[in-house]
C-alpha cells in the first residue's frame, strides 16, 4: 500500500471512528448545523416573571448549552426507555429540566452569583412564514 | 473530453498528499506559534466542580480538582513549561505526549457538562497526530547536556511568562492601553506577547541544540494539516449522515439556525448590540436557491481542505478560503471560530513561510 492509500484510508477509518464515537474528548462527530430543517428553536432562562436572566453571566454556561444539555440528557433517557427523544414523556421532559436548573444553580454558586428563588426555562420556536419571521416563546418548565 | 478528464483525475491522484519541505526554520515557527496559541486558549480557571456526563479521560479520571483555583494555577505553569519545551524542541518524543495529556485535561472537563463544545479539538487533534508522530518517528536531540539546559530553560521560561500573564503588571498595562486602544486592546498586546514567547523559544531552541530529519520537520507540518483538515471532514460526514443525505437539499433552512445563534448570544448575557436580526435574513429566506449554493459551497470546501495537505499553494488557497467562510458564518451568526482561524494560519496559511522561510530559500539558491 503506497502513502496516498494509506492517508485515505486513515480518513476514511478516522471519520469512521469519530462517527462511532460520537462526543469522546478529543474525538468529535461535530454535529453542529448537521440537520438543516425548519423546526429551529432554542431554549433560555428567565425568572418567574418571564423575564430574561443573563445565564452566562449568572452561571458561566451560555444560552446554547441549555439546549445542549437538554438534547443531551433527552437522548440518553429516549435511549434508556427505547423511544425517540421527541416521544419522551412529559415527566421525563419535566425531570430532564429540572435536573438542568438543579445544575445551574450549582454553577451560580460556585460563581458565588445569586438567581431568583423561581426560575423558568423557556423555550422560542422560530419559523418563517409568509415572508416573515415567526418567532413564538413559551414556558416549558417553571420551579 | 472523457480522457482529457481521466488525466486530470489521474494528474490530481499523483499529486495527492505530497511530501512537503520544510526548514528548519519553519519547524521552529510551526512549533512556536502552535505553542503559543495553545497557550492563549487556555482557560483561566473552571467552574465546574462536578462532571455530570463525563467523556474522554473523564471517564477513567476525577478532573473536577481543576475548579480549585491554586490548582488550576499549578495546571496552567505546568502547561506554560511543557509548552515551552515544546517550541524550543526539547526532547519532543517525550515532551509531546506529555503535553498532549496536559492540554486535554481542561477541554476534556468542559466537555463533561452534558453539553459538548466544539472549539477546541481541532487544537487537541493535531496536537494528538503529533505526540503519536514523535513516539513513532524518532526526532534527534541535541547533546543531553544542551537539552538538560534548555529543559531547564523552559522552565524558567514557563513559570516567569505564566507569572506576567497572571500579574497584576500585565492588568496595570492593559487598563493604561484601554483608553488608546479600547476594544482592540488585545491586537495590541497579544502579538507583543507572542513575539517575547517565540523569542524566547527561538533562544531556548538554540541553546539545546536540537535537530531534526527532513523527514520528520515534513510529516510534523504534514500530520497537524491532514488532522485539521479531518476534522473538517468528519463534519461533512456527519451534516451527510444527520440529514440521510438531504443537507444541501435543505441547507437554505440554515438562516433559522443563524436567528437561533445570534438569540442564543442574546440570551447569554443580554448584551442589547446582539438583540439584533442576522444580517440579509430576509434575502436568505426569500432566494433559497442561491442561499442552499452559499451554504453548499462552505460544506464542499470543508470537505476538500483535507487533501490540500502537503501541497503549499493549495494550502494557501483552502486556509485562505476556510479562514474567509469562518469569518463569514461569524458575521451571519455571532458565533466566532478563533481557533480554527489560528491552526488554519500556523499551519495551511503558513505566513511564516511564504514571509520569511521561503524568501531566505530562494536567497540561499541564488
Amino acid at each position: 500500500m503506497d502513502r496516498r492509500h494509506f492517508l485515505l484510508l486513515g480518513l476514511v477509518a478516522f471519520s469512521a471512528l469519530s462517527l462511532a464515537l460520537k462526543e469522546s474528548y478529543p474525538f468529535s462527530h461535530f454535529p453542529m448545523y448537521g440537520n438543516p430543517s425548519d423546526d429551529v428553536c432554542y431554549h433560555w432562562l428567565a425568572d418567574d416573571q418571564g423575564k430574561p436572566l443573563p445565564v452566562a453571566t449568572l452561571t458561566g454556561k451560555t444560552a446554547p448549552k441549555l439546549g445542549k444539555i437538554i438534547k443531551s440528557q433527552g437522548d440518553k433517557r429516549a435511549e434508556e426507555l427505547k423511544l425517540s427523544r421527541k416521544k419522551l414523556p412529559k415527566v421525563e421532559q419535566d425531570a430532564i429540566y429540572a435536573e438542568l436548573l438543579r445544575y445551574l444553580r450549582l454553577q451560580a454558586s460556585t460563581l458565588n452569583q445569586t438567581l431568583p428563588a423561581k426560575l423558568t426555562l423557556m423555550r422560542t420556536d422560530v419559523q418563517y412564514e409568509d415572508g416573515k419571521l415567526q418567532e413564538k416563546a413559551t414556558a416549558v418548565y417553571a420551579e | 473530453m472523457l480522457s482529457r478528464a481521466r488525466s486530470i483525475l489521474l494528474a490530481a491522484w499523483q499529486n495527492l498528499f505530497p511530501r512537503p519541505r520544510v526548514s528548519e526554520r519553519e519547524f521552529f515557527f510551526t512549533r512556536a506559534l502552535f505553542a503559543f496559541a495553545m497557550l492563549y486558549f487556555l482557560p483561566w480557571g473552571s467552574t465546574d466542580t462536578t462532571q455530570p456526563a463525563p467523556v474522554g479521560l473523564a471517564r477513567i479520571m476525577d478532573l473536577t480538582w481543576l475548579a480549585n483555583p491554586v490548582a488550576f494555577g499549578y495546571y496552567k505553569t505546568a502547561a506554560a513549561c511543557l509548552l515551552f519545551l515544546y517550541a524550543a524542541g526539547v526532547a519532543l518524543r517525550w515532551t509531546l505526549p506529555v503535553l498532549c495529556f496536559v492540554q486535554l485535561l481542561p477541554y476534556t472537563l468542559l466537555n463533561s457538562q452534558g453539553s459538548p463544545h466544539h472549539g477546541f479539538q481541532v487544537l487537541s487533534l493535531p496536537l494528538l497526530a503529533l505526540a503519536v508522530l514523535a513516539v513513532i518517528q524518532q526526532s534527534s536531540s541535541g547533546p543531553w547536556r544542551s537539552q538538560l539546559l534548555a529543559g531547564l530553560g523552559c522552565v524558567l521560561a514557563g513559570v516567569a511568562f505564566h507569572s506576567w500573564l497572571c500579574s497584576e503588571m500585565r492588568n496595570s498595562v492593559v487598563q493604561a492601553l484601554l483608553p488608546v486602544f479600547g476594544s482592540v486592546t488585545g491586537w495590541v498586546i497579544d502579538p507583543a506577547e507572542a513575539a517575547v514567547f517565540v523569542g524566547l523559544a527561538f533562544g531556548l531552541s538554540k541553546l539545546g541544540r536540537s535537530g531534526s530529519s527532513e523527514r520528520y520537520r515534513s510529516s510534523h507540518l504534514f500530520a497537524a494539516q491532514w488532522m485539521i483538515g479531518a476534522t473538517y471532514f468528519i463534519s461533512v460526514c456527519s451534516k451527510m449522515k444527520m440529514s440521510d443525505w438531504g443537507w444541501f437539499a435543505r441547507s437554505h433552512y440554515i438562516v433559522l439556525d443563524t436567528v437561533k445563534s445570534t438569540r442564543q448570544s442574546f440570551y447569554s448575557g443580554l448584551d442589547p448590540a446582539l438583540n439584533i436580526d442576522p444580517p440579509g435574513l430576509h434575502f436568505f429566506m426569500q432566494h433559497p436557491d442561491l442561499t442552499r449554493v452559499f451554504f453548499s459551497a462552505g460544506v464542499l470546501l470543508e470537505m476538500m481542505i483535507v487533501f490540500s495537505a502537503g501541497s503549499r499553494r493549495l494550502a494557501l488557497l483552502f486556509g485562505i478560503a476556510t479562514f474567509v467562510m469562518h469569518r463569514s458564518i461569524q458575521e451571519l451568526m455571532t458565533l466566532n471560530f478563533h481557533t480554527n482561524e489560528a491552526m488554519l494560519a500556523i499551519f495551511f496559511m503558513n505566513l511564516p513561510y511564504w514571509l520569511w522561510c521561503r524568501q531566505s530559500k530562494v536567497a540561499m539558491r541564488s
